[in-house]
């Protein structure tokens, strides 16, 4: 708002004109602090304001204008499909919670207005309060949806221009320098030597995708590859990470993994692999996530028999891109891999845990419990039990009132 | 370094530069060389002037007490909405940031309720859009006028 002002005459020598009129930069600065739900409404107030409000600078002001004004936000609890449910074809509820970012206290629920194949939706990742959702059936994943809850729009992204889906993994992220918002989509062929994945990206801006170069060298030999999809794959300083877990005709003897973090620049659209911290430790799998804005590793490893937990070592990398700066952060035990739910905004770590208790009448009774654990000093504090008891897992998202989906191709309103 | 500044209605307001210079418009003037004399600010009348000012001064005054300041902020901006938009226009004028920032919230406050028809009302607003127009506008996100 400020770069306007140097342009013109000095305020000093301009006098205002009608008494009644407010300057467009401050209706715009009276805007940037509304709800989106205002904002919706207000649309029909004239041509200008319209205008105003579908502007994609204005868009982004406020998108940052009015969530930095707000104290403390809010999260959406989303129920995740598992294997057995998948398998057992049980009904997966459809129903997400919103509830503030600190206490998880729940305010409301909705469903998730899309409906896939398999009946079984699977979180890909959000960006700025936009969620983007595939089927968790890989093979059946050909939609790909973009959600904005705060303005209660969906679009459906265009249909692949990859010769074929198969073994599919995705990305979500957002563009800052253009602002615009990105999907990636890797498709692997079932051939054995594995080749190097086919990759698109889509762009929200272009509504199109278009094939890239994956521009690194592939390990050669792969027989196999296998993605940990515990936590979503995380979309930290600008960039996606996957892990991938690779096995090798060389390994597959000695049932060896090699592990691979790529890393891919959403601005550019050029990929690189990063390095993993240098620690030999015997783990069942790893699996990237973000803490605090930086990128974190999670190695699951057994806890020593008789106990059945795991220990989850929680890795920083407190420089991006700097091996030597990867840091063990922690080592917490969960129950299982449904029970690590991720890392809140503010660095805390939500986990869940079974209980049993004595009740009243003198019943063993077992419960869910949620619990916040401070990384650094591992203090534990319980919270409000979250979502219920038919949705073992969940994934949790920032919530923001955002105005993207607002305008364009394909979108419905609910 | 005491500077005088002229309102709109020809009252001299005489101020402390440090008080004064919260405005960057002011600052500028200061830094060019060109407040020797008296400032005129010919788009802010004395009784908006006077409560700019204040605002200032108390921003110099209670800079190391956040509590203290926020509780005067709170105060302060509890005004008609006619005082309110003349110090919106001012501060946009001046150029002073927080008081801009707080103004602009305290407004969007008091739109955020209201209907399309209100806003035009409030804001003197003609409305260039035909019936059928507006109607599909509203077709497409009716939660948001009915919840």
């Amino acid at each position: 708002m400020s770069q306007s002002k140097q342009a013109r005459a000095p305020k000093i020598l301009r006098r205002r004109t009608r008494r009644d009129d407010l300057p467009e930069e401050i209706v715009l600065e009276i805007l940037a602090r509304l709800p989106v739900k205002s904002l919706l409404k207000f649309r029909c107030v004239c041509k200008t304001w319209y205008s105003y409000i579908t502007n994609p600078n204005f868009i982004s002001t406020h998108l940052l204008c009015y969530n930095n004004n707000h104290d403390g936000g809010y999260v959406i609890h989303m129920p995740k499909a598992t294997f057995s449910m998948a398998y057992f074809h049980l009904p997966h509820s459809q129903i997400c919670t919103l509830a503030f970012d600190r206490t998880f206290e729940t305010i409301s629920e909705f469903r998730i207005p899309f409906t896939f194949e398999s009946g079984y939706p699977s979180l890909v990742g959000s960006c700025n309060g936009i969620l983007c959702f595939t089927d968790f059936i890989i093979s059946k994943s050909k939609d790909v949806y973009l959600w904005n809850p705060s303005i209660r729009k969906f679009k459906r992204l265009p249909n692949t221009c990859l010769t074929q889906l198969s073994n599919v993994a995705l990305g979500f992220g957002y563009d800052s320098q253009n602002n615009d918002y990105k999907v990636v989509r890797f498709s692997w062929t079932i051939a054995k030597p594995k080749p190097p994945p086919e990759v698109e990206v889509y762009s929200l801006s272009s509504d199109s995708w278009k094939i890239i170069e994956l521009g690194i060298s592939w390990r050669p030999n792969v027989l196999a590859h296998y993605f940990n999809y515990t936590l979503t794959f995380p979309f930290v300083i600008g960039h996606l990470h996957w892990m991938i877990e690779m096995i090798d005709e060389g390994g597959a003897q000695e049932g060896r993994f090699t592990s691979m973090i790529l890393s891919f620049n959403v601005n550019s659209e050029k990929f690189k692999e990063l390095p993993l911290p240098d620690d030999e430790g015997n783990c069942i799998s790893k699996c990237l996530t973000s803490f605090k804005e930086k990128l974190a590793l999670i190695k699951f490893e057994s806890c020593v028999p008789p106990h059945s937990m795991l220990l989850c070592s929680i890795w920083l990398m407190r420089e991006y891109g700097v091996f030597d700066s990867w840091n063990k952060l922690c080592v917490v035990p969960v129950e299982s891999y449904p029970n690590f739910i991720g890392f809140t905004k503010y660095g805390l770590l939500l986990v869940r845990k079974w209980s049993q208790l004595v009740s009243t009448n003198s019943e063993l009774e077992s419960k869910d419990k949620s619990f916040l654990i401070d990384p650094e000093t591992l203090h534990e504090k319980e919270i409000s039990y979250i979502g219920n008891h038919i949705d073992n897992r969940f994934d949790i998202a920032a919530y923001m009132e955002n105005l993207t989906l607002l305008d364009g191709e394909n979108l419905v309103s609910y | 370094m005491a500077l005088e500044l002229k309102s709109s209605d020809n009252k001299i307001f005489e101020v402390e530069e440090l008080v004064a210079v919260q405005s960057e418009t002011i600052k500028s003037l200061v830094e060019d060389g060109c407040a020797d004399n008296v400032i005129p600010l010919p788009n802010v009348d004395s009784k908006t002037l006077e409560l700019v000012l204040d605002w200032c001064k108390n921003h110099v005054d209670m800079k190391l007490d956040e509590e203290k300041l926020k509780e005067y902020e709170d105060k302060f901006i509890e005004v008609d909405q006619a005082v309110l938009y003349d110090l919106l226009l001012a501060a946009n004028y001046l150029n002073i940031k927080d008081l801009l920032n707080r103004a602009c919230q305290k407004v969007a406050d008091m739109l955020k309720g209201k209907t399309p028809e209100q806003i035009r009302e409030t804001l003197n607003i003609v409305n260039d859009f035909s019936p059928e127009e507006e109607e599909e506008i509203r077709k497409e996100n009716l939660w948001a006028f009915e919840e």
